[in-house]
């Protein structure tokens, strides 16, 4: 799996530092850097990443201000130059906490403890809702109230109890995202929440009326899935 | 001839931790390089800014600048010029008067001032053992 980050940091160097380590790794990739929290803020606030790599003390707000105002919880290394902060990373219940300057080899360990915080996570009740962005926002949708996710090329549609939402993003993509005891992908077009099906007939099933097409290479799994007494 | 330059590792001079630099960088000395000029360059900026600040007698500010380049004498390999500076952040948190720092703010002008001498000699080193294995 690969993780999308950003790195917030003050110091070019640092941050440089730190991308070539991202890349080397062939693991982590560098969505962008910023030089200061506000910055950040705003991107985070249309984008979803699965990590941060956060300075603490930086020009304006700091790297813990930031962690106040995020609205969802990625993954966060912090990166300081101060072994002084670890009380409140521990508060913070981040991930890593790195010295600057560290070795790759102890940024490995930090990759290492993000892989096994996200294996915990989705094995959790906590990891009961996913994030989209749509209408210039970043929304909550609970796994429960999702029925299905429809491609519209290069967008995805969100079908929920009571309303629909369109995205940029691939079912390809999505596949990897979701929780997958609870949804599955029955034909390319389509991810369906198995708990929301009604019925199936033949190589169609059905959700709240929607007909949904089953495509042949999925068929087998489909039914391995659903419980037939 | 050639291919034996070539087969040459870097050795950093023995003012630099030789280890902590081999650790971080693994022998990329294109890497180390571009490193030790961006540091250099980052270093000799914010001390100007320092100036500026020492001038308004702004310790805070003082402080905030030797705290973000504090690591950078870790990313060239020098750290115990590192913890001087860690030193001299410690003695801004603990005063409130210009006065107060003043000894120690000459002091650790002097000590960077040699530590990017040196940093600068082993840039063109480095640059020079990159250039031959082009």
């Amino acid at each position: 799996m690969k993780y999308s980050s950003i790195i917030v940091e003050d110091l070019q160097t640092a941050a440089d530092f730190l991308k070539k380590y991202c890349t080397k790794s062939g693991i982590v990739n560098v969505e962008a850097h910023f030089l200061n929290a506000e910055d950040a803020l705003v991107y985070l606030s249309e984008n979803l990443v699965d990590l941060i790599f956060l300075d603490v003390e930086m020009p304006g707000a700091t790297g813990f201000d930031l962690l106040d105002r995020l609205v969802y919880t990625p993954q966060i290394i912090l990166t300081t130059s101060k072994t002084e902060y670890a009380y409140e990373a521990f508060q913070y219940n981040v991930t890593d906490y790195l010295k600057k300057p560290f070795t790759y080899q102890r940024f490995l360990e930090s990759i290492q403890k993000v892989e096994k915080k996200k294996e915990e996570d989705d094995s959790t009740a906590e990891n009961d809702h996913i994030f989209i962005k749509a209408d210039g926002k970043l929304i909550r949708l609970r796994n429960d109230d999702i029925l299905y996710i429809e491609s519209m090329g290069d967008y995805v549609k969100f079908i929920t109890i009571d309303k629909k939402y369109i995205t940029h993003n691939t079912i390809k993509n999505l596949e990897t995202k979701v929780d997958a005891l609870r949804f599955m992908k029955v034909h390319r077009s389509y991810i369906v929440n198995l708990s929301r099906i009604d019925d199936i007939q033949e190589n169609m099933l059905y959700i709240k009326g929607t007909m949904i097409p089953i495509s042949k290479a999925h068929k087998a799994k489909v039914m391995q899935k659903i419980n037939i007494i | 001839m050639q291919e034996e330059e070539k087969d040459i590792q870097y050795v950093f001079s023995d003012h630099f931790d030789r280890q902590f630099l081999e650790d971080l960088y693994s022998g990329d000395t294109e890497a180390a390089a571009e490193i030790f000029k961006s540091s250099l360059s980052q270093v000799v900026e914010e001390l100007q800014l320092a100036e500026e600040k020492a001038k308004l007698g702004d310790i805070v500010g003082i402080r905030k600048i030797f705290h973000k380049i504090k690591p950078l004498f870790g990313y060239m390999g020098l750290l115990s010029v590192q913890d001087f500076v860690k030193h001299f952040e410690d003695q801004c948190s603990d005063s409130v008067l210009m006065a107060d720092i003043e000894v120690a703010y000459e002091n650790i002008k002097e000590i960077i001032r040699e530590a990017l001498s040196l940093v600068r000699e082993e840039h063109h080193k480095l640059s020079d053992y990159n250039n031959r294995r082009a």
